[in-house]
């Protein structure tokens, strides 16, 4: 009787050991279900922050914020003055681009900027650009920068694009910098501007040796602009502050080529803007000038 | 984590799961309609490094024509529906992993747009940072609340 006893008991036993098994592996089970997927998407976040702050981040020129009287100053040039100062200085044009779709984002024109930090020229056409957009939107988050200490034209002043935004009623603009100051990588073209200014900023637009070249900016595919339309020598020695004072005056050696390329690309985008808005492209320089583009 | 009923999820999941959906529809609709109105609406500081606008006005902001916000309405409406009580009492394997395949896209999406954000635009909005957090704890109360009826 004991002996049979004895041997239920250890069926008994075996059965609750074999159970608890069971209940042990199914939890393992599940513990590996939500663990797993839930650790390997913490990990590759991870490795993104940990890339993203020991690589390519932390500059060691990071550009500042812009003084507000400045920008205010840059963005702010009285249509009087513009007017004053007149068409940009000879020579100086938007290419007409032919047989490309017109360049939009949301249902508006769009104008595509790419530049670096580290170059000089784009540094000289960032003025100009900023006065025209400033036109027909609004900048924020514009940051005071210079070019390369080592390149031609060191320590060029001007504001980067990097953490900007620009928000109009009439136009959309793309701007990126592909490179710091140090020449370091920045931002990137996303694949389809990638691919367009790979076709524009090329032959018949630019010579086979300029292929590429920067800054280059695409007027909603209508027209485009390779280089720099006014040399950086202008700015040698001065600061944000003193370039932008100079603005104010249509007369100065910094003040009309800056105003005066600022009418023609105002001419230019108010092409893709049916005139508008109508204080602005009603200007009689920008009118005049827009006949000339027309004329192309 | 575990309830009486074969199955079932754990009580609390259905109700977190329709409240993170809910809470990520609601600001994906914010996002969609300062999209369209004037993105510098939106109530975010303007650092630099934190930047809504320059985001969401990024040539990246859009997919196939649409903002990426509206792609996020979409996602969060399926959620909303897929988390509903009604719909976790279903022990029907086929909701079960509709809901966690769409969990899972939404979480390969949040990384790419991290990736996006920090790589590409150099900016972070944290709006749309709001959004990954709520994606990714959707997909974490999705496992959990799947791990039972698809494990048992």
């Amino acid at each position: 009787m004991s002996g049979a006893k004895e041997r239920r008991r250890r069926v008994e036993e075996m059965r609750q050991e074999q159970s608890r098994r069971r209940a042990d592996a199914v939890r393992r089970r599940r513990m590996t279900m939500v663990g797993a997927p839930i650790a390997a998407v913490v990990l590759v976040l991870g490795v993104m922050v940990v890339i993203k702050l020991s690589g390519t981040g932390a500059p060691a020129e990071v550009p500042k914020a812009a003084a507000g009287s400045t920008v205010a100053k840059l963005t702010g040039v009285p249509a009087q003055t513009l007017i004053k100062a007149g068409p940009p200085p000879d020579g100086t044009r938007l290419l007409p681009v032919s047989g490309e779709p017109p360049l939009e984002q949301d249902g508006k024109p769009r104008i595509l900027y790419l530049g670096a930090e580290y170059c000089p020229y784009c540094a000289a056409q960032r003025w100009p650009l900023i006065v025209a957009l400033s036109r027909f939107g609004t900048f924020t988050g514009l940051q005071e920068s210079r070019s390369s200490a080592t390149d031609v034209f060191p320590n060029t002043a001007t504001f980067t694009f990097r953490s900007a935004s620009y928000a109009s009623p009439y136009l959309a603009f793309t701007a990126v910098e592909t490179q710091d100051a140090e020449g370091r990588p920045l931002q990137r073209l996303n694949d389809a501007d990638a691919a367009l200014v790979g076709k524009l900023n090329a032959p018949p637009y630019t010579p086979e040796e300029s292929r590429g070249s920067i800054p280059f900016i695409d007027f909603g595919n209508r027209y485009l602009t390779t280089g720099a339309s006014l040399s950086p020598q202008l700015f040698d020695g001065l600061d944000h502050a003193q370039i932008a004072d100079r603005l104010a005056d249509p007369a100065d050696a910094i003040g009309k080529p800056v105003s005066g390329i600022a009418n023609l690309m105002t001419a230019g985008i108010c092409a893709l803007t049916a005139n508008q808005p109508a204080d602005v492209c009603g200007d009689p320089v920008v009118k005049s000038l827009g006949e000339g583009l027309n004329g192309n | 984590m575990a309830t009486d009923d074969p199955g079932q999820p754990a009580r609390w999941v259905p109700p977190a799961g329709t409240v993170l959906a809910l809470t990520g529809l609601a600001i994906s609709i914010y996002l969609t309609i300062a999209h369209y109105t004037d993105p510098r609406t939106l109530a975010c500081p303007d650092t630099g490094a934190l930047d809504c606008a320059k985001v969401t006005t990024s040539a990246e902001s859009m997919v196939l024509g649409l903002p990426v916000a509206v792609y996020g309405l979409l996602f969060f409406g399926a959620m909303a529906l897929l988390n509903l009580p009604a719909a976790w009492r279903r022990q029907d394997v086929r909701l079960t992993v509709a809901r966690l395949a769409a969990a899972g896209v939404g979480v390969v999406t949040v990384l790419y747009l991290v990736y996006v954000e920090l790589f590409r635009v150099n900016a972070i909005c944290l709006w749309c940072t709001g959004v990954h957090v709520v994606v990714f704890a959707l997909f974490a109360v999705t496992l959990i609340g799947s791990s039972k009826t698809l494990v048992d």
